[in-house]
């Protein structure tokens, strides 16, 4: 049995990618297989994962959970092997890992002691955006490449179908988009010496029962601020020129994303902060002088990258901060609120309980 | 010749389990859907709406205002003696529970798919039984499907068990959301819908309410001594149930070589111990039991196809000879040790005399948590355990639940927002005592100054490219000075902020689901005066509460928000609407417009998008006299800016305000996320929305596209979305007329009310 682990952000179109090779596999090879996916609510820019079996026995696939060993890995974003380090979960020397980077297979950045068998890189982005196809039509190109037990050309058919209502054009650019990807698939035997045999266990979750606060409740106001959006851009972002920039705000109104970074001391627009920038365009659509234009993103230079809407919020340095800290000495930091609702006995601290002050209060005016 | 079935001929196709619901739907030809859409089930009545369009079902489909609706929707037409269905999960069947009793009392069969899901709170997609469980006390028959597979057999087995004359009893197929639900696997598929039609036949009704010469009094007020009676007769009828469904079963096996019966038996032969399990989690489990057979193991497993009637019997049978039982529950009751499979499952092996064997209760796989090979093991592990060591298992436990990491505590990121940050005097409230028709005017700061106003959501959250909620309720709070408690009503806004551990608010944030967020938060509005009063909190403080809906909420919650507004509560509503239910994949709301196209309402050649006119919720709301209404789009200048500054003056100084805006919705709308701003103009200036105040019940328009010349046909805003373009076609010509013919007339309509001094 082939098992295959697709992780992408929603809009990349891993969930079609996985029904597409799934069906390929079953309706067109005779294999046995299913495919399913894994995601939240009905969004772009969430996580999605899409889990795909087949195998050329007879016997029907039963397993409906995820697949956790697989024997590939589909990476539909670079981004996602630094913001979401859970995805090498299970993954080991037998485990083939292709990954949409412009850079080469030796030099992706992978968890420290993971190991594979071979790592696959190809720029499905740059593809993409090139060809006018969606990402996924390169990243089945790739699968198609680096899979053997499937042939291509089924892949290649049921990617056609699966797409048949869109346009005659549209059609053949992910044709085009396809056979890019299985052409710029670049391979590498993975021989970095630290590798260990051991399969990566993704960390079980820090907040557990123990420490996560009663009632589900989040005591850490506006800490999404941690999050990094920036595998939700599809390859373009806008850029500032602050020569033309005359600060009239319009941008900041039009933003979902509150990512346009002003000088403290007054309405001066300085940068943008493209840790949570997704690329929609509407500030370069609402500027009256062009000083924001759309620009491939790889071209944005780093001197342009440096601005920060919450500098303190700097998620490696909290993180750090947290990790390396002495307990005792953080406790205070613990906002009362996370204190009295946790079960951990030894921080509970019912003193913290808000109690209003009650000493002018008047006895309420109700007839006993 | 035995019954004289002859093996049907089928088809093999590569389907999910909520595409099975549909093909067997397509099969059995339902009269009538009544649907309220809810992850994970939304999909089947996406898909039949796709269907019909396709002119392969004539299945009525109405969009209900809610489940309790659809509920309703599905009784009223079941007493007309239609084959009628039903598809709902989660909050979606607690809040439609008080109407399936009075379906199973009143013995009016039908199909309800319930696609199982976590019930809040809080808040979970992802599957689990515990909404399960509450439909076990309701009379319902329940079937359960394992696989998408037995998704399709199971719908087809329950119209027929549950029309049977000995049964008379509306049908719950119970099936895994997201494992079952959205999981392809190769299947079968009756090749001619005939086959399922005769082995159904047609449905006969003994009476129905169409039928003037035959007058019936269906849902009659009994009290004692009666109602003990009516329910007796329930119970005669769940004891032929389980009859009846083992002679249908031996009939559908002819008919398609698939067999099922009351309790499958994996493995039990000689097995010591025995694993019971309900659905997906119980194929998963038969790898594992495979596996340690393997390595010479005596295990095996035990999955009901029924749960209501539960098959005593055949439980009894199957484990007379093991010597421990693990019961696997994908909920719990808690303070219960074990939920009711626990319990009916100890009850059948208690009443065998045969109690020397160790039953224990593991709870497992709660909020989608992944149920895998491995856990299967653990499971089966503790049987072998307990058989060793009765008394050193806990009879009762979890699995799969994490401590987390001791003592780790992720520290506060941001500081709160001080009280000085937020009072900014950005935006001022003058007395306007010349104006005929308002009190109050908002002097507002230009955007450039605007941006100093520290956001009360902070950047991170998960909305999609391009939306138009955070910019909109951006604009919104820039006009909103100091101290400000939030409620959300569960929709897109909701889900993308407090994705736990992270919230992106930086003030206090309820959630409620979106039946009830106006009367929760007008519960928090009058205690924080009455403690104001008491002197608990200082008289200085002023919090403005607010409270955030989409228009699925505005759908769904209308009611109590209308309750809300009669009782004036001093707070803010504020919708933002984005023209359908979007947080669970583009379904029609009823302020999408007339022919649009959405997941529910589909375009062919003979459907025509959506088949009914926008709601005019403003108007709605104004008509419950509450001060204060208004409507606003993102982008327009800084119109939102000052009426949500006036909005927060009347809920300061008289009551309730209410506020629409419209947004975009980049995804579901098949629009360019950088057009937003330009396709909401053409919105406005097609006086589909125009922007306008009512205060103290006299209308002002804020903007008069028609006289500032600007005035467009709606065909010109409808061009610009993928999901509406379709309607400049000259095949969909007739509904674009009746369109811009109601636009014109509400336009006229509101034009004239701003130019009267008394409207």
């Amino acid at each position: 049995m082939v098992s295959i682990r697709m992780e992408a952000i929603g809009g990349q179109g891993a969930n079609s990618a996985g029904k597409i090779l799934a069906e390929a596999a079953v309706l067109k090879a005779g294999f046995s297989g299913n495919h399913f996916s894994s995601f939240g609510s009905e969004k772009r820019g969430a996580p999605v994962r899409s889990f795909v079996r087949f195998s050329p026995a007879k016997q029907a696939i039963r397993s409906a959970s995820f697949v956790r060993y697989p024997d590939v890995l589909l990476v539909f974003h670079e981004n996602l092997l630094r913001t979401h380090p859970e995805i090498f979960d299970g993954v080991g020397s037998e485990t083939d890992i292709v990954v949409n980077s412009s850079l080469a297979p030796g030099r992706l950045r992978v968890p420290r002691g993971a190991s594979f068998r071979t790592v696959y890189t190809v720029d499905a982005t740059e593809i993409a955006l090139k060809v006018g196809c969606g990402l996924n039509a390169v990243m089945l190109g790739a699968v198609a490449e680096a899979v053997h037990e499937v042939d291509a050309e089924y892949i290649r058919q049921t990617l056609s179908e699966f797409f048949a209502k869109l346009p005659a054009e549209a059609i053949a650019r992910n044709q085009t988009g396809f056979n890019e990807g299985m052409k710029r698939l670049r391979s590498a035997e993975f021989a970095l010496k630290q590798a260990s045999e051991q399969l990566v266990a993704a960390a079980l979750p820090e907040i557990g029962y123990m420490n996560a606060p009663l009632g589900g409740i989040i005591a850490n106001p506006g800490n999404t601020v941690l999050k990094d959006n920036s595998a939700s851009r599809k390859g373009v972002a806008p850029r500032l020129n602050r020569e033309l920039c005359f600060n009239c705000g319009l941008c900041d109104m039009v933003c979902p994303d509150f990512c346009f970074v002003w000088d403290p001391n007054g309405p001066k627009l300085q940068g943008i902060d493209y840790q949570y920038c997704k690329g929609c365009q509407k500030c370069v659509v609402a500027c009256p002088v062009d000083a924001l234009t759309p620009v491939l993103e790889s071209s944005i230079p780093e001197s342009d990258r440096q601005y920060h809407v919450f500098p303190e919020a700097n998620r490696d340095a909290v993180r750090a901060r947290w990790q390396n800290a002495d307990w005792s000495k953080l406790a205070s930091e613990i906002s009362p609120e996370m204190r009295m609702l946790t079960l951990q006995t030894e921080l509970l601290d019912h003193r913290s309980y808000i109690r209003p002050d009650l000493s002018h209060v008047k006895k309420p005016d109700v007839k006993e | 010749m035995m019954s004289g079935a002859v093996r049907a001929e089928q088809v093999e196709r590569f389907l999910t389990g909520n595409e099975m619901v549909a093909e067997a739907a397509k099969a059995i030809q339902f009269h009538f859907m009544g649907y309220y859409p809810i992850t994970p089930s939304t999909e089947i009545a996406q898909l039949i709406d796709a269907m019909r369009s396709r002119g392969e079902v004539s299945t009525v489909l109405l969009p209900a205002d809610g489940e309790h609706g659809a509920a309703g929707a599905c009784f009223g037409a079941t007493t007309g003696g239609a084959r009628v269905l039903n598809a709902t999960s989660a909050n979606g069947l607690l809040y439609s529970l008080e109407q399936l009793p009075v379906q199973a009392g009143s013995r009016l069969p039908m199909v309800l798919n319930l696609v199982t899901r976590s019930i809040s709170g809080p808040l979970d997609i992802r599957c689990d039984h515990s909404d399960l469980m509450f439909a076990l006390q309701t009379g319902w028959i329940i079937l359960l499907a394992a696989t998408p597979q037995a998704v399709y057999d199971m719908n087809i087995l329950a119209v027929k068990l549950g029309e049977h004359p000995d049964v008379r009893l509306p049908v719950i197929v119970a099936s895994d959301g997201f494992f079952t639900s959205h999981q392809r696997q190769s299947v079968q598929i009756f090749k001619n819908s005939e086959t399922v039609q005769r082995f159904l036949g047609p449905r006969l009704d003994p009476v129905t309410s169409l039928d003037p010469r035959h007058p019936i009094t269906f849902g009659p007020y009994m009290n004692d001594p009666d109602l003990i009676n009516n329910k007796y007769q329930l119970h005669l009828a769940h004891e032929a149930a389980l009859r009846v469904f083992s002679d249908l079963c031996a009939e559908f096996e002819a008919l398609s070589g698939r067999r099922y019966s009351a309790l499958e038996t994996y493995e039990m032969d000689d097995a010591e111990t025995a694993l019971f399990l309900l659905n997906s989690a119980a194929e998963t489990a038969k790898d594992a039991v495979d596996r340690l057979r393997k390595t010479g193991k005596r295990v095996g497993l035990l999955r009901p196809n029924i749960l209501r009637p539960f098959p005593f019997e055949e439980l009894k049978r199957a484990t007379h000879k093991v010597n421990s039982v693990v019961i696997g529950e994908r909920s719990d009751t808690p303070g219960s040790t074990g939920g009711p499979l626990s319990h009916e499952v100890k009850s059948a092996l208690l009443s065998d005399h045969h109690c020397d064997v160790v039953a224990v209760s593991r709870v497992y796989g709660l909020g989608g948590r992944d149920f895998k090979e491995e856990d299967a093991e653990t499971l089966i592990q503790t049987g072998f355990d307990a058989i060793q060591n009765p008394s050193g298992v806990p009879s009762f436990g979890f699995i799969g639940a994490t401590p987390g990491t001791p003592h780790s505590i992720p520290p506060s990121v941001l500081p709160p927002l001080s009280r000085d940050q937020l009072s900014t005097k950005l935006v001022q409230i003058e007395q306007t005592p010349e104006q005929p028709k308002s009190k109050v005017r908002s002097v507002v700061a230009d955007p450039s100054q605007l941006v100093m106003r520290p956001k009360r959501i902070a950047p991170g959250h998960g909305a999609c490219p391009g939306c138009g909620i955070f910019s909109g309720l951006d604009q919104f709070f820039k006009g909103i000075e100091g101290d400000v408690v939030v409620l959300y009503h569960t929709g897109c806004a909701m889900v993308v902020t407090t994705d736990f551990p992270f919230s992106a608010h930086r003030i206090s944030y309820l959630h409620n689901l979106f039946q009830n967020g106006a009367p929760t938060l007008s519960g928090l509005v009058e205690v924080f005066h009455e403690k104001k009063r008491r002197g608990e909190i200082s008289i200085g403080e002023d919090i403005t509460f607010v409270m955030i809906t989409g228009d699925g909420g505005m759908d769904i919650g209308m009611g109590p928000t209308i309750g809300t507004a009669l009782r004036n509560h001093r707070m803010i509503i504020l919708e933002y609407d984005n023209q359908g239910y979007m947080n669970t994949g583009g379904q029609l709301s009823y302020t999408t417009p007339l022919g649009k196209e959405t997941s529910t309402s589909h375009v062919s050649r003979t459907t025509h998008g959506k088949a009914f006119h926008h709601k005019d919720t403003a108007s709605i709301m104004a008509a419950t006299g509450i001060p204060y209404v208004f409507t606003a789009i993102e982008g327009y200048g800084t119109d939102l800016v000052a009426k949500a500054a006036k909005a927060q003056w009347y809920a300061q100084n008289s009551g309730l305000a209410f506020g629409k805006i419209l947004i975009s919705c980049p995804l579901n709308w098949s629009a360019e996320e950088r057009y937003g701003q330009e396709i909401l103009q053409r919105a406005v200036d097609s006086c589909f929305f125009p922007i306008f105040e009512i205060e103290n019940g006299l209308t002002t328009l804020s903007y008069d596209p028609e006289t500032a010349g600007k005035k467009i046909p709606v065909a010109k805003w409808l061009e610009m979305m993928g999901r509406s373009k379709h309607l400049l076609k000259t095949e969909h010509s007739q509904t674009l007329q009746q369109f811009q013919d109601e636009v014109d007339r509400r336009w006229r309509r509101l034009r004239a009310m701003s130019a009267h001094p008394d409207l």
